[in-house]
């Protein structure tokens, strides 16, 4: 027990100290490690969006794949996957808000499934080099979820202005479902929102790498087990966060995008 | 501490870089994508099968209407056959029954015809025996009387004569 609390207090000081005061046993577990190009004033995290990058190439192969083949008639595995994906979306959709209210909410909530769930299903990849893993999931790095949840908070908000107008927006928004007394705790859930959003599923991909940096700590006889072990877990968690993370979205447009009047 | 750009990222990973925006490009191109390429032909095959569906379900509904209307009919069709083989056959029964009757009368009048025109043959045939026999029983008679009497060459007389006055 206190060798895990030793190890983790490594692990912040390896993340938050500086050069000079790294303890003299450096741990093997690197957290936020990333490997970063300077361009323009700004750092990029080259391993992210290389990442990123075989993620949404995976995505696009496979959305080309399925518009040259699609048919009406015995879908091919693609075209079954995308139609599931659409069909379960399309039902979150029209439950929450109508497809005639939202219809581009479906889309989107696609979009977010699809790229989510085969970034995170990167990681099961078992190529490793060093300490940690070649592709890391994109998730496990804030740039990206921030990035997805900014979209989704921005088209949501958009959403809502459009639909309801933008001072009624305002208005509904700040007032929330309990009237003006709880305009402060409103203000609150509208910023958690967007944090919570992003920072589920980066607290979720993250652990799944600093498990996998922990078990890579095994020598590699015994190691193998608990990380096809883990690694299959990452899987499911990996699903389970894709689907939340869309059917969130979808929430939080019904909620934008919800009367006055259908408030009963 | 002075700023260290080799460290600024390790600084704390909660805070994002201008990696973000180039997260949010490439998010915005697979959006793109799914939004052109995939949502719209799968939503319109969705559509397609769903209609295919409901025609089938139609199709079916009115195969079966045609099924139950056809077999009604047969069923009709096979009750009125019934009934007129029924009755062809009774009214077959009722003619059979009528010329057997109409034969059996025939044949039994024909029975009795032949009966009584047997019978009236042989009374006259009888009649015919009798009267023969009368004619040669009487010189028989007569013959034997006269022996017995001693009589000869007596003239023939008729046999009530001659019995009558057989006797003194």
């Amino acid at each position: 027990m206190s060798h895990t609390v030793a190890s983790i207090a490594q692990m912040t000081a390896n993340v938050t100290l500086s050069a000079e005061d790294a303890p003299p046993a450096p741990s093997k577990i690197h957290v936020g490690d990333h490997v970063v190009a300077h361009f323009f004033g700004l750092d990029f995290n080259i391993d992210t969006i290389v990442s990123t990058s075989v993620a949404a190439l995976i995505v696009l192969g496979l959305a080309f794949y399925l518009r040259v083949k699609i048919t009406s008639g015995v879908p091919n595995g693609v075209q079954l996957f995308f139609e599931s994906v659409t069909v379960q979306m399309r039902n979150q959709v029209e439950g929450a808000i109508g497809m005639k209210v939202a219809p581009f909410a479906l889309p989107l909530a696609v979009t977010l499934f699809t790229f989510i769930l085969l970034s995170n299903w990167l990681s099961v990849l078992p190529v490793q080099y060093g300490s940690g893993e070649l592709i890391a999931p994109p998730a496990s790095d804030v740039n990206f979820v921030y990035a997805l949840a900014l979209f989704v908070f921005i088209a949501y908000q958009a959403a809502g202005i459009w639909r309801r107008g933008p001072a009624n927006h305002l208005k509904q928004t700040l007032k929330g479902h309990a009237g003006w007394g709880m305009i402060f705790i409103n203000v609150i859930e509208e910023v958690a929102k967007p944090l919570s959003l992003s920072l589920r599923l980066f607290g979720n991909m993250f652990a799944g790498g600093v498990m996998i940096s922990v078990i890579t700590l095994f020598p590699f006889w015994i190691s193998w087990g608990p990380n096809a072990i883990w690694k299959m877990f990452d899987l499911f968690v990996g699903a389970i966060q894709a689907f939340i993370f869309s059917l969130l979205t979808v929430l939080y447009f019904s909620q934008s995008m919800s009367l006055e009047s259908e408030n009963h | 501490m002075s700023p260290r750009t080799d460290v600024e990222a390790a600084g704390n990973f909660l805070i994002p870089n201008g990696t973000f925006f180039v997260e949010l490009a490439i998010f915005l191109i697979v959006l793109g994508v799914i939004w052109i390429f995939v949502v719209p032909p799968i939503r319109k095959v969705l559509a397609e099968r769903e209609a295919r569906v409901e025609e089938t379900a139609k199709i079916s509904k009115s195969a079966t209407e045609i099924f139950t209307e056809a077999e009604d009919r047969y069923q009709t069709a096979l009750n009125k056959a019934r009934a007129e083989a029924a009755e062809i056959r009774n009214e077959a029964r009722n003619e059979g029954r009528a010329i057997l009757e109409e034969l059996r009368g025939e044949a039994q009048r024909e029975a009795d015809h032949i009966v009584a025109e047997s019978t009236a043959q042989l009374r006259a045939e009888a009649d015919q025996v009798a009267a023969e026999l009368r004619e040669s029983v009487e010189p028989l008679a007569q013959n034997l009387a006269d022996r017995m009497l001693g009589v000869k060459n007596r003239p023939r007389s008729s046999a009530g004569n001659q019995r009558g006055r057989g006797t003194p």
